[in-house]
């Protein structure tokens, strides 16, 4: 292999500045009282003014039951590991069907398990909207579960599909050869041999959940807060950026953070190949 | 009946069979006969205060749905408001939403859906203009209640007190004692004394074309539909109306008038905002800030030298957060009149815990919280002064947080009324066409296609 | 790979395809039809019974503001992707070659994917405001004398705030999707034609970019739908007025009167005919173009 041309360093070099680099004037700005142009430092920082106040600042508030980021972290957390499961349990018979089966009008199929991912986002947070409260179910943690299954099984169908494709039918024939039953050949046979498929689908349908903001806000009617939701009520002004708003953002950098840092080895590239050459 | 009507005909019938009605999923709720019962003696007076405080620790909850943009509101609500709650034996459970509009909405999908009288999830909700008259054109509220709780005696009710306009009267919708006051706002404008002194400060809006052609881009205003741009706008047109009565005009609904007669009286108001146009931030492109964050965003980098939106206390209390610098003053302009109103506590009518609600409205309406959230977060009272008696006014007072640069008295005699409701919404409208859109038509014409498509 | 046709009276182990299909079908057909539903006039629940009328269509198809919000929708949605795909290109070879830190970069990139993209709103203020960090700097190394004359990203229908935020989000998005494809394809038609002597940049055009067209076509495809329905970072980072489509049907949804929600209906309507639209034809000039090169 060969090494980097010159060009190739800067881009990776911007690359990594342009994420890394904007987590120092975040955690600058979450600790700031006063930040005024032209300053390149805060001029009054949190921990001179937090006495002489009696209300929470900065970091004060965040970490205050008042802010409810604890609630909203459980929430978001919640919705994933929700979202993930019945997605796996939706997804992995269809990803089955799609790996082993040949039938008549199968790419129209996959077109249409496609089809979330094209369609504006916009245009699906209404309308889901218009169907829960045909229900009446909008506003709770159930409709924004069932909510988010749309955009996630697309891509989990995908992955696993791709999974299930690479599978060595002749394990499975053999065990059933030997006897085994359906249940037996699905425990120690199939399973553990999609595991790692059904991980890497589970954390990247995790990732997915976490950073839908647009139908989160409408299924839940502002009555259900997740992380996203509660950045979106404190940035939407767009104006200076406050301190909590600057904290609150890091806030939910750090999750994903670690999440990443965990699961690095397990979400590999290669999962993700494939998966898109059919569109 | 042609072949096609009697085709679109079944596909109606179709369509609503498929839309699968609630009322066909969810038993219809029966309007609860108790509640009925409860609220039509509350609102008739026959029941005492003491009955409709035990009711309320029966129902022992209530749920308030508020803007929770503001840490320092939040905090004061969870500090003050929910022990005091406690004390009366209710759980205050508040939800927080991004706009007022979230809580309207979920009343009337109730409604919608059949779920009447104590059957639905809201119990108070924090509101005013537009939102108040959504929910009293839909029939959606509680009743009269504000004047018979305890603590009405802070509010001037009399019909024939014109100083209870503000209580009476919601941008034009007659509350009817449908809401509580809770609170007041007025529009102010703020400035760096640094870098602009009062002296050299514009005073009306004849003063700021001069002071604008002297500096030029050193202010602009939030843009319409915004409703801090609208009040900008409204405050104009009251300035130029040709028959000089100010605000007055303003307070009829649209219905009243001809588009010519509303021609008049807007068009000076707005053929100003033209000409000052190519004077304001950013010159042939100007360039309007969406709302007062980023207005103050563009004060705070000292790209404009003062600027305007509600609030009072605003500087104090921005200096008591670091969000502006310590010079900051609040600017009484223009003196041609500042638009001041009130915001409210509504009941819908389906609310699940109705005493408790009301318990709720009246302590928020005591004296005590009153003067405590003056004090600690610097939002107005929304009690009237001269309804309170020589020491609690004192203690009022007292509470009140320095308004930096100007005076009570001073920003009491400028106080003016907002615009009718129905006007705002064809007012925002021109303004989009004539001065965003920079539409091609004579005014006239604007201003009609507005009229007639609202 | 071989596999068996399922017979008419095999349908029994097209099973497995009925709890996806039957989410698909009520929650995402059923989302898309009852939009279209209330864009003809049908919201019983709002007092509006007309169905089928068109005139929430002519309402904002007459309305001279549509073709403006129409054509920043396309803009905010095809530069980004253009943009974005170029350098993800350039990216995604360089992650394929060995060097120093390369496990380090290749968990960083990954960063933006695990965030929402108010994160990178956020990050966007914070830095390109006129009064944010980059101003403040040029300020004080006195290129510029007050935030006025730094160039405003934010707020306005130019949108460069709007496309740095899709940029930082959906850049490592494309990189990791293209780069995955190289992983799997493996070096060995590059190889050979190293052998033969080709220069890297013929290299890169005539055996690397064919190879990868799929995956970029693919990624691009999805990048592109994204932003032309995306809401929240216009809504934040636009104009007011003028702003994409979506940020109107936005503002039309939460208007006061509730009589104007069909027309929200009726905008998000035609925002997804158009966006598939685009879609379709952007496919079919692919096609077209493989055909020509004798693929397929």
């Amino acid at each position: 292999m060969r090494s980097l041309s010159k060009l190739q360093r800067v881009a990776i070099f911007f690359l990594i500045t342009g994420i890394l680099g904007p987590l120092a004037p975040l955690t600058i700005a979450s600790l700031a009282f006063r930040w005024g142009w032209p300053d390149l430092l805060p001029s009054i920082w949190w921990w001179e003014k937090r006495d002489t106040l009696q209300v929470p600042l900065a970091w004060d508030y965040i970490f205050d039951p008042v802010s409810r980021v604890v609630p909203a972290m459980q929430n978001t957390i919640l919705i994933a590991l929700c979202v993930t499961l019945l997605a796996l349990i939706i997804s992995l018979p269809a990803a089955k069907v799609l790996a082993t089966q040949n039938f008549k009008g199968k790419s129209l199929f996959e077109l249409f398990l496609a089809a979330p991912l094209i369609v504006p986002e916009m245009a699906v947070s209404l309308g889901m909207l218009l169907v829960f409260l045909q229900f009446g179910l909008q506003g709770n943690l159930v409709a924004i579960i069932i909510a988010h299954l749309v955009p996630v099984i697309p891509y989990m169908v995908r992955v696993l599909t791709v999974i299930y494709g690479e599978l060595d039918k002749g394990m499975l024939d053999q065990a059933a050869l030997l006897g085994a039953s359906r249940y037996q050949i699905f425990r120690y046979v199939e399973f553990p041999l999609i595991l790692p498929g059904i991980l890497a689908a589970a954390l990247f349908s995790i990732l997915i959940s976490t950073n839908i903001f647009l139908l989160t806000f409408y299924v839940g009617q502002g009555q259900v807060d997740t992380l996203a939701t509660l950045l979106f009520s404190k940035i939407r002004g767009g104006g200076a950026l406050d301190p909590v708003s600057a904290g609150l953002t890091l806030v939910i950098i750090l999750p994903g953070l670690l999440f990443l840092a965990f699961t690095h080895r397990t979400l590999k590239e290669e999962v993700f190949s494939g998966g898109l050459n059919k569109s | 009946m042609s072949k096609g009507t009697q085709s679109m005909n079944l596909l109606k019938k179709l369509i609503s069979a498929c839309l699968l009605n609630t009322a066909v999923l969810f038993p219809a709720y029966a309007a609860d006969k108790d509640i009925d019962i409860f609220r039509s003696d509350f609102v008739s007076g026959k029941l005492s205060w003491s009955e409709v405080e035990k009711r309320a620790r029966e129902e022992g909850t209530v749920n308030w749905f508020h803007w929770g943009g503001s840490e320092q509101l939040n905090s004061w609500i969870e500090r003050v408001v929910v022990p005091k709650m406690a004390d009366k034996g209710i759980t205050l459970k508040t939800t927080r939403i991004a706009g007022t509009r979230d809580a309207v909405d979920l009343v009337l999908t109730e409604l919608a859906a059949g779920r009447e009288l104590g059957h639905g999830s809201v119990d108070a909700i924090w509101l005013n203009g537009d939102n108040f008259y959504t929910l009293s054109k839909q029939e959606a509220l509680f009743g009269s209640f504000a004047d018979k709780v305890p603590n009405s005696k802070y509010f001037e009710f009399d019909q024939d007190n014109p100083r209870a306009q503000l209580n009476l009267s919601d941008f034009g919708t007659p509350t009817q004692a449908r809401e509580m006051p809770w609170s007041g706002e007025q529009y102010i404008c703020y400035l760096d004394s640094k870098r602009l002194s009062r002296a050299n400060a514009p005073k009306d809006f004849v003063e700021l074309e001069i002071w604008l052609e002297k500096n030029p881009g050193r202010f602009t205003y939030v843009k319409p539909p915004h409703y801090i741009g609208n009040t900008f706008v409204q405050t104009a047109l009251y300035s130029f109306n040709p028959s000089g009565q100010g605000y007055k005009e303003f307070q009829r609904p649209i219905t009243s008038f001809t588009a010519d007669e509303f021609t008049k009286l807007v068009q000076p108001g707005f053929e100003y905002l033209k000409r000052i146009e190519p004077h304001l931030l950013g010159g042939d492109t100007p360039f309007y800030p969406q709302n007062q964050s980023v207005n103050q965003s563009l004060y705070n980098n000292g790209e404009v030298d003062f600027a305007c939106e509600f609030g009072l206390y605003l500087v104090h209390n921005n200096i008591k957060t670091g969000t502006f610098s310590e010079t900051t003053e609040t600017l009484a302009f223009p003196s041609s009149g500042m638009i001041k109103n009130k915001n409210f506590l509504a009941i819908p009518k389906n609310a699940p815990h109705p005493a408790a609600a009301l318990v709720f409205t009246n302590v928020m309406s005591s004296l005590e919280l009153q003067i405590s959230k003056l004090k600690d977060i610097g939002y107005p009272l929304g009690a009237d002064i001269w309804k309170l008696s020589g020491a609690e006014a004192l203690a009022a007072k007292a509470a009140e947080p320095a308004l930096h640069g100007v005076t009570a008295d001073e920003l009491g005699r400028l106080a003016v009324s907002d615009t009718n409701a129905s006007l705002v919404k064809v007012i925002e409208k021109i303004w989009v066409d004539y001065i965003e859109k920079k539409s091609s038509l004579p005014f006239g014409e604007i201003v009609a296609k507005q009229i007639v498509s609202n | 790979m071989r596999q068996p046709h399922a017979k008419n009276g095999n349908l029994k182990s097209l099973l497995g395809l009925i709890p996806a299909t039957v989410v698909m079908l009520v929650f995402f057909v059923g989302a898309l039809l009852l939009c279209i539903v209330q864009s003809l006039g049908y919201a019983p629940q709002y007092g509006i019974n007309q169905f089928p009328t068109f005139q929430y269509y002519q309402a904002f198809l007459h309305d001279d503001g549509l073709w403006n919000s129409l054509g920043l929708t396309f803009y905010y949605a095809v530069v980004p992707t253009l943009i974005g795909a170029a350098l993800s290109l350039f990216l995604s070879v360089a992650f394929a070659k060995a060097f120093k830190g390369r496990g380090f970069a290749l968990f960083v990139y990954k960063i933006p994917l695990a965030v929402p993209y108010l994160v990178g709103v956020s990050i966007v203020i914070l830095l390109f405001a006129n009064g944010g960090l980059f101003a403040r700097f040029f300020y004080a190394i006195g290129v510029i004398s007050s935030p006025g004359d730094f160039p405003r990203f934010l707020q306005n229908a130019e949108g460069w705030g709007i496309m740095m935020v899709y940029l930082w989000k959906q850049v490592p998005f494309m990189t990791m999707m293209l780069y995955s494809n190289l992983l799997v394809l493996g070096r060995e038609e590059e190889e050979s034609a190293l052998l033969l002597g080709a220069s890297s940049l013929q290299i890169f055009f005539y055996v690397t970019l064919p190879r990868l067209m799929p995956a970029l076509v693919g990624s691009t495809l999805i990048i592109f739908a994204f932003n032309f329905g995306s809401f929240e970072v216009p809504f934040i980072l636009g104009a007011g007025y003028p702003n994409t489509l979506t940020v109107e049907a936005w503002r039309l949804f939460d208007d006061a009167d509730y009589a104007r929600r069909p027309e929200a209906m009726a905008i998000v309507t035609f925002v997804t005919f158009v966006s598939s639209l685009s879609i379709l034809a952007y496919l079919v000039l692919y096609r077209r173009f493989e055909r020509k090169r004798g693929r397929v």
